[in-house]
């Protein structure tokens, strides 16, 4: 079977720098691979890369059987390919309800007139809003919709990064450290809403430093380092590779510790 | 509703005004406030997706050259000459705001600058066409308007009454929340599926047809438009409108525009000291009012209502 996501020879040069090196990733649908590497791996530039913030310098993206290298990320995210980012970035000045109805704005019909009569498209936006506001239920959020997001605790601003990325209704879903900062507790919710959202039918690639929610998590693991794949297998077979564990990991207590 | 009743008081004031008096210099004055409050309206268009624009006069100045031009030289009806100015002035929005509004942040104040500038050259040099420094003249007055202030100041009044309300209604729409969004986050805007390159043309092309407009009705107010009225300098006075009246809200270009052409009319008897006198008053707002002149009416209910909560100075 043809994979959801392929890369083939993807790379990305900054001056010098080869970021990114002759990356190639197949992702299946339904599974969710991990993403690993230190610091400075390349693990955000792929994720750039194929969600079209940046173009590669060199190689191909494919995404449900079409390619998209160099295609701008808001036709790529209506292909159904969405993203988060480490950092929340968000719509500070909205509240979360209304970052959450942005995100649906590629099922948001576009009819010239509206945009000349500037008007609301008052059923349109009562659909997203209700979409909006079940998402929000789903994440346990439905206390703070009203929020303005810049007031939320960096955990509820990660999981409206979740939210707004999970109200274009992707396919596939790149998830860029989204455990990072938490707290365990709120690790665990995280976890558990990926989980769900799996058993659904979502395609991920997940991005993160914290290798125990990874490597419960994954079905696969793909290692980077100075922007190339140095291993890639089942978690437990990453957990035990000498290499990552000389690159990457340090010793396997912390591999399998976190 | 106290809201409400105060714009119905101040759009009765200003429609009632020339009931009481029609001093043609006092008219003036007003007309020259609602085109600046509109032009300030319509630069904050630009603001609202988080772009500075340095090039609003030269916009205003291709409408007003456009529509005065159709006018002298193909002797078209002056009417006419004010969509024309405005469809001028989208045309270049449009094709400087594809080849500039793709770059970020400061790019796109030195392009506007620069257009600016190079709009004042062409308009200054180009003699044949454009008269060079002494300008267009003898451009009609609009047809059907009887003589005098009155009607154009009525004119003005419409526009600008035209102007607040398609310029508010857009803000308030989804493509207003898409601008604001814009502004806030242009990666995450881009994420969602927002052509953020595309919606912030538009921003720019809707600043320009409402400049452009004004343009074409100042060409047939004054009937006289030379180099001088379009330059760099005119250009920072619109932001000033809308910085001191307050970018934040709808109604700080209005505040600051009126106020800031009434200022300078009252300060105008000073001569030199003009430049020291607004130089004062901008440190001024920006040092105790950073939000602007509407930030007062917040400051003014602090003195008011929680006079103990901290000392006031």
């Amino acid at each position: 079977m043809a994979a959801l996501l392929q890369t083939d020879g993807l790379s990305r040069n900054f001056g010098g720098l080869a970021a990114v090196a002759d990356l190639g990733l197949a992702v299946q649908r339904g599974e969710l691979l991990g993403l690993i590497g230190p610091n400075g791996a390349g693990k955000t530039t792929v994720f750039n890369l194929i969600s079209g913030v940046i173009p590669p310098s060199r190689g191909r993206v494919v995404f449900k059987g079409a390619e998209i290298t160099g295609r701008p990320a808001f036709a790529i995210v209506r292909l159904g390919l969405a993203r988060t980012f480490q950092i929340p970035t968000l719509f500070s000045s909205s509240s979360t309800l209304d970052n959450v109805v942005l995100g649906a704005y590629p099922h948001r019909r576009r009819r010239p007139i509206d945009v000349l009569l500037a008007r609301r498209a008052p059923v349109d936006d009562a659909v997203a809003r209700q979409r909006a506001l079940e998402l929000l239920r789903f994440l346990h959020l439905g206390g703070v919709q009203d929020e303005q997001v810049r007031n939320l605790p960096h955990g509820d601003q990660k999981k409206v990064e979740l939210a707004v990325a999970l109200a274009s209704r992707p396919e596939l879903l790149l998830l860029d450290e989204p455990f990072a900062g938490l707290s365990a507790d709120e690790i665990e919710d995280m976890a558990e809403h990926i989980q769900r959202l799996r058993r659904e039918g979502m395609t991920f690639v997940l991005v993160e430093h914290n290798m125990r929610a990874l490597m419960r998590l994954a079905d696969r693991v793909c290692v980077l380092n100075f922007g190339q794949k140095i291993a890639e297998g089942k978690p437990r077979e990453i957990a035990e590779n000498p290499e990552v564990i000389r690159a990457y990991l340090g010793t396997k207590r912390h591999a399998a510790g976190g | 509703m106290s809201r409400r009743l105060g714009i119905l008081l101040a759009a009765a004031a200003l429609l009632g005004l020339p009931a009481v008096t029609t001093d043609p210099y006092w008219l003036h004055v007003l007309i020259m406030s609602a085109l600046n409050v509109s032009l300030a309206l319509s630069l904050r268009v630009l603001w609202n997706v988080g772009v500075l624009s340095c090039g609003h006069a030269a916009l205003m100045g291709v409408g007003a050259y456009a529509s005065a031009l159709l006018a002298t030289r193909a002797g078209t009806n002056p009417w006419f000459g004010i969509p024309v100015g405005a469809a001028a002035a989208m045309a270049v929005a449009v094709g400087l705001g594809y080849l500039s509004l793709r770059l970020r942040g400061i790019y796109f104040v030195l392009v506007t600058f620069a257009f600016n500038e190079v709009f004042f050259l062409v308009m200054n040099r180009w003699r044949d066409v454009t008269g060079g420094p002494s300008g267009i003249i003898g451009i009609p007055r609009l047809p059907g308007l009887p003589p005098g202030r009155v009607p154009y100041y009525y004119l003005g009044l419409a526009l600008l009454g035209l102007t607040i309300f398609v310029l508010r209604r857009l803000e308030r729409s989804h493509v207003g929340r898409i601008w604001f969004a814009i502004r806030d986050a242009d990666l995450r805007a881009q994420c969602v599926g927002i052509n953020t390159v595309f919606y912030r043309v538009l921003a720019f092309v809707t600043s320009a047809v409402f400049a452009g407009a004004w343009g074409a009705f100042y060409a047939h107010y004054q009937r006289v438009v030379a180099p001088t009225d379009f330059t760099i300098w005119q250009s920072v006075y619109v932001q000033l409108y809308m910085i001191v009246g307050g970018a934040a809200v709808f109604v700080g270009p209005i505040l600051g525009g009126a106020a800031l052409t009434i200022v300078t009319e009252l300060i105008r008897a000073t001569g030199p000291l003009v430049s020291v006198i607004y130089g004062l008053l901008l440190m001024s707002v920006m040092l105790f009012l950073p939000g602007g002149l509407v930030s007062l009416r917040a400051g003014l209910a602090s003195v008011r209502w929680r006079p103990s909560s901290k000392p006031t100075a």
